[in-house]
């Protein structure tokens, strides 16, 4: 066995093993020691990852695991149109893209795992809690470490599976157990166009296997002019439709519109699910997917419009949702919508780096952000309206500085993290080979009135909670060092995590990342060059844009108080707050029509064909009592529909050699 | 004229040999030792057999001028009847203590049934195929009726009766086919068919047909199905445990062999057989949905898989077959681990009420959870080998072109979920309301963790055993 190049396979089983043990003896354990067991465990793939990382650096091509099995027999046509054999293997891959990945979730995932130990103290399911969190960090690292669709599926349905239980965790409230529910039906409508994209994906290219995917597209594309090794031309139409689907599966996982609603519901788990899988890391799977499908989005320039213009709407909608909201987690739900909306945008224009880096900066300040509302919500008594908070500056002074960090980062000031990464955005789609001029000028423009309203909604957010004077009415105080700890780590990369991804204009070899993922993801050709001084003009706009909203949003609750009764009470506050009627407008569209239709066929259900069943059936419940002819017991009965299924299928024969 | 010696190879027919040997043993030995050692002794043999099954692949000897064949075809057959024999010896100990079913001689005439069933999957020529039939359908006959109960003897004579009139339209076939063909050995027949000279095209059709609904009888097709759920609940249960998954799997054996050898070319039977599987998964599934009981239940959730096994007869030879017999492996795990349960669990051979399940999970956590494993599996969801079998079999039936019955078949599955289901929600979400006997012993909790381990093992790493099956196609 060769032992390097297995290590990093180890990376998902070793939460696995946490998650059986913590299911099998969680219970008897106690506090804190599932908590410890689940946090080491993840630490130590945190190890792996970093090891991986040394591994991978210098090499080119993906390691791939050798300990891997064939897992579904499949057949496709050779040239001849003979089936062939080519069973899919169960293989893992590293490479630079999905190294970052792993050191992001089992990073981030450690640090919050640690927290947890503090946040879930006292909890009935404690030990439920940490086996659930470290089954999605195997599922997350299966997810990312796929070398094939299908592979890559088991870790997508197993996250999926793993956010419905947590949101769920609380389940005795009926409330929580719906959020669960919707997500995992919302996230199923997404999977369902995944695995059309992949049957799609297997007829054209006869593989599943990402990387040969990938591999397949000549190394240089000149747009509409050639064709590709495998024959399918540049934005052919199944490429484009392929892409289309696992567009549409990815928005599912990132909720991006118009599957964006189950997001902000979400937020009924507990804290630290939040900030683990609803910001930092599942819900940016479909970023990973298509940057993971760069060749396909790369030559499919359609497909590729659609996923700026999709991450664009999301990114306002997100925004202009999250302005108005009470709830200290709906307004950072909202932002991540949002986000997430910028990450898309960052894709879709080819750059699929600049996806990446926002990736990893947003997991940086926003898991930071959720767990500082985490333990403001911890201090003060579970109250969770930040119209009941205000004055924990000096209450919590820890929290308060990280989550100033936190909030200056998200807003884009420099140095901070965001500002690299969103200004990477916004000068990537503003140069973006596709869409056009027209579409890279307005995704630009939106991106920038969505930095406007990131910094005045996450400045209010700030200054709710923080400044002015206590509204509530419990006693707060400054979580244990459990909690605390974590959140320094947090706000430290939120500070120096922007320092990957420098921009071009310092000097051509500063921006480290967009060379390690040069060969794993690289950028789509054709991006316009633009002079010093326009980068420069971008980046002022960027900056102006972020201070601009800081400073608005400190003019508005200056002037309307806290509880805002001046522009919230408007219809546009009104819209904001109910997130501009997109759960209204399914309801009115989708539900409601469904439960008409599904009325009218339990109606026809159990009038017509249980009645129709329970007649075929019942006849044959018990045997010999009852009269059915069709099931009576009796032999001689028994023996004609033996002989009439014959004489009919003997007729057939006959009418057949007639005709 | 000289005397030429026949053919006789009797290394190939080790597997065989043994268990006809172990069979007679067990006739004559219940004189001098007791009940418990022939047990001990047919699981020894079978074991044996199994051995020498696995010693003797990829050898390909045949014996009796190619009429009786151990290609890895028939030995993989051989393995799964093997299996299925054994899971019903173990199977019987246990029960044994509410009584019944074990007279000594049940040991015997099950492995001569045993005996029969690999001679049908080993079987190239008709007429030993034809024999293996008989043999294996006379000791089911006499397994049937083996409990001194009306329900059983009853069962038994319906079965005999029914089976003794299939056997009649079977034998009438083969007449036809060789009247039309003037042979007997399948890839003869087919070698005949295919020739310029071939005249009798619309006898071999009508041949083919005639063998069709006796085999379509034997594996319980619609509408030829009509005896299983009768002589399924009527049977002793450890009896129902081994029709379901060994005849049914030897069966299917002959009935691949000669349409997808002798009779692949003869035009006329394809069209009927895919009503037949249409129909079968229909009725199989549709009626299992309301039975209280779940022995009947399974009986009828058997009927529906011989639909899903019958998709592969219409595939082409060379995914059909092995995909068939891997199904057929997994499906002898999971049905008969799922009649072990069922087995344990029932105060006589009358099988218990489903809603009588309520609350097992909580009072015998193994067996609601190995039961749960194999519902879960006969329902097709993955990783359980249920849910391979089910994609092996559906994606050699597409590639075929049959995209129809493949989305009636997935579509009838879809509804088999609701009954497999039902039980497990019982066991798990509802509060105990009976109690139920539970006559499980050391063997038979080691035998249900076995199977599951092997539907668990069969899901997760197909490619595994199925790498091995794919050179069991001709």
């Amino acid at each position: 066995m060769d032992f390097n190049h297995n290590l990093f396979a180890l990376m998902p089983v070793l939460p696995l093993l946490g998650w059986l043990v913590l299911i099998v003896w969680g219970k008897n354990m106690k506090e804190p020691t599932p908590g410890i067991l689940a946090s080491s465990l993840v630490f130590l793939s945190f190890v792996l990852a970093v090891v991986g990382f040394v591994q991978v650096s210098p090499m080119k091509e993906p390691l791939l695991n050798t300990l891997r099995w064939d897992f579904l027999p499949m057949w496709v046509s050779d040239a001849k149109g003979v089936l062939v054999s080519k069973p899919l293997q169960f293989g893992f891959a590293l490479d630079h893209l999905s190294s970052i990945m792993t050191l992001i979730i089992t990073g981030i995932g450690f640090l919050i795992h640690v927290f947890a130990i503090g946040y879930m103290h006292g909890d009935k399911g404690f030990s439920r809690f940490f086996a659930y969190l470290n089954f999605f960090i195997a599922m997350m690292l299966i997810l990312v470490l796929a070398d094939s669709y299908p592979v890559l599926f088991i870790g997508w349905e197993g996250v999926g599976v793993a956010s419905y239980l947590l949101i769920g965790f609380w389940y005795t409230d009926v409330k929580n157990s719906d959020a669960a529910r919707k997500a995992f039906i919302v996230n199923r409508i997404g999977d369902a166009f995944l695995m059309l994209g992949m049957f799609l994906l297997f007829m054209t290219f006869h593989t599943l296997n990402i990387h040969e995917i990938n591999s397949s597209f000549g190394s240089v594309v000149i747009p509409n002019v050639t064709t590709i090794s495998t024959g399918i031309a540049f934005g052919s139409p199944p490429l484009e439709l392929a892409a289309l689907f696992l567009l549409l599966g990815a928005a599912g996982k990132s909720a991006q519109l118009p599957l964006s609603t189950w997001l902000p519901d979400a937020m009924a788990g507990p804290t630290p699910v939040s900030a683990l899988i609803h910001a930092a890391t599942m819900v940016t799977a479909g970023v990973y997917l298509v940057a993971r499908s760069h060749g396909i989005f790369a030559n499919a320039p359609g497909a590729s419009s659609w996923v700026m213009w999709i991450g664009a709407l999301t990114a306002v909608y997100g925004a202009l949702s999250a302005i108005a909201q009470t709830d200290i987690k709906k307004i950072l739900a909202y932002s991540t919508v949002s986000q997430l909306g910028y990450m898309f945008i960052a894709v879709g224009s080819g750059a699929y780096w600049v996806g990446i880096f926002h990736v990893a900066t947003h997991a940086f300040f926003k898991a930071l952000l959720f767990l500082s509302s985490g333990s403001v919500i911890h201090a003060v008594g579970g109250e969770q309206d930040v119209r009941q908070m205000g004055g924990l500056r000096e209450k919590l002074p820890t929290t308060h500085i990280v989550s100033l960090i936190g909030t200056l980062a998200i807003a884009g000031i420099i140095p901070l993290a965001g500002f690299f990464s969103k200004d990477a955005i916004l000068s990537s789609v503003f140069t973006s080979p596709f869409g056009g001029d027209f579409s890279g000028y307005a995704i630009w423009a939106i991106g920038l009135i969505v930095a406007f309203l990131t910094a005045g909604y996450m400045w209010r957010w700030y200054s709710l909670v923080f400044l002015g004077t206590y509204r509530g009415h419990a006693h707060p105080h400054e979580s244990s060092s459990v909690m605390t700890v974590p959140l320094w780590i947090l706000a430290a990369l939120s500070v120096v995590g922007g320092f990957i991804g420098l921009p071009h204009f310092l000097g051509k070899n500063v921006n480290w990342l967009e060379g390690f993922l040069e060969e794993a993801a690289p950028n789509a050709l054709g991006f316009h060059e633009i002079p010093l001084w326009g980068e420069l003009i971008l980046i002022a706009l960027a900056l102006a844009a972020a201070v601009g909203g800081i400073l608005f949003s400190r003019w508005i609750i200056a002037r309307d108080g806290v509880n805002s009764a001046g522009w919230i009470a408007t219809r546009f506050g009104n819209a904001s707050r109910k997130a501009l009627f997109v759960d209204q407008t399914y309801d009115i569209a989708v539900s409601a029509p469904a439960k008409f239709i599904s009325e009218q066929l339990e109606l026809a259900d159990t009038h017509g064909l249980d009645r129709g069943i329970g007649a075929l059936a019942n006849g044959t419940a018990e045997a010999g009592a009852s009269l059915s002819v069709w099931q009576s017991g009796f032999v001689r009965a028994y023996a004609i529909a033996v002989l009439l299924g014959t004489a009919i299928l003997v007729g057939y024969l006959a009418l057949r050699s007639f005709a | 004229m000289n005397f030429v010696a026949p053919d006789v190879n009797y290394y190939s027919m080790l597997p065989f040999i043994t268990v006809l040997l172990t069979a007679v043993f067990a006739t004559i030995l219940p004189f001098y030792v007791s009940r418990k050692a022939i047990a001990g002794l047919s699981a020894v043999g079978l074991l044996v057999a199994l051995a020498a099954s696995i010693g003797l692949w990829n050898t390909n000897l045949s014996s009796f001028y190619g009429a009786y064949r151990s290609d890895n075809f028939a030995l993989g057959f051989g393995i799964v009847l093997i299996v299925g024999a054994l899971i019903a010896v173990i199977s019987s100990v246990d029960v044994a203590k509410r009584g019944g079913t074990m007279q000594a001689e049940f040991f015997a005439i099950l492995l001569y049934a045993v005996s029969g069933t690999m001679l049908l999957a080993s079987a190239h020529d008709l007429i030993v195929l034809l024999i293996g039939f008989e043999v294996m359908s006379l000791g089911v006959y006499v397994l049937s009726s083996f409990q001194e109960t009306a329900k059983s003897e009853e069962a038994g004579m319906k079965y005999f009766l029914l089976g003794g009139f299939a056997s009649a339209i079977l034998i009438f076939g083969i007449a036809l086919v060789f009247g039309a063909t003037g042979k007997f050995g399948l890839e003869a027949i087919n070698t005949a068919v295919l020739s310029p000279e071939f005249k009798n095209s619309s006898i071999a059709a009508v041949g083919a047909l005639f063998i069709l609904i006796g085999f379509g009888f034997k594996v319980a097709m619609a509408p030829f199905h009509q005896w299983t759920p009768d002589v399924y609940t009527g049977a002793p249960t450890v009896v129902t445990q081994f029709m379901s998954v060994a005849v049914k799997a030897a069966a299917f054996a002959g009935f691949l062999h000669i349409f997808g050898l002798a009779l692949q070319n003869v035009s006329g039977w394809q069209t009927p057989l895919q009503f037949l599987i249409a129909l079968t998964l229909m009725i199989g599934n549709l009626a299992a949905l309301r039975q209280s009981n779940l022995k009947r239940m399974l009986a009828y959730s058997s009927v529906a898989h011989a639909g899903y096994v019958g998709l592969a007869v219409l595939a082409s030879p060379s995914q059909g077959f092995s995909s068939a017999l891997y199904y057929l492996g997994i499906y002898t795990l999971m049905n008969a681990g799922a009649f072990a349960v069922l087995n344990v669990l029932s105060k006589d051979d009358d099988g218990l009420e489903i809603e009588s399940l309520a609350g097992l999970g909580s009072s015998k956590p193994l067996l609601a959870a190995t039961l749960t494993f194999f519902l879960l599996s006969l329902a097709g969801i993955p990783p359980l080998g249920g849910f391979i079998g089910k994609y092996l079999i559906f994606s050699a039936a597409a590639s075929s072109g049959y995209y129809g019955l493949v989305i009636l078949a997935a579509l009838t599955s879809a509804v088999s979920l609701a009954y497999y289901l039902r039980p497990i929600g019982l066991m798990y979400f509802r509060p105990r309301v009976t109690v139920l006997p539970d006559f499980s012993g050391r063997s038979t909790r080691v035998l249900l963790v076995v199977c599951a381990a092997g539907v668990l093992i069969l899901g997760l790493v197909p490619n595994a055993v199925y790498g091995l099956l794919e050179l069991v196609k001709k």
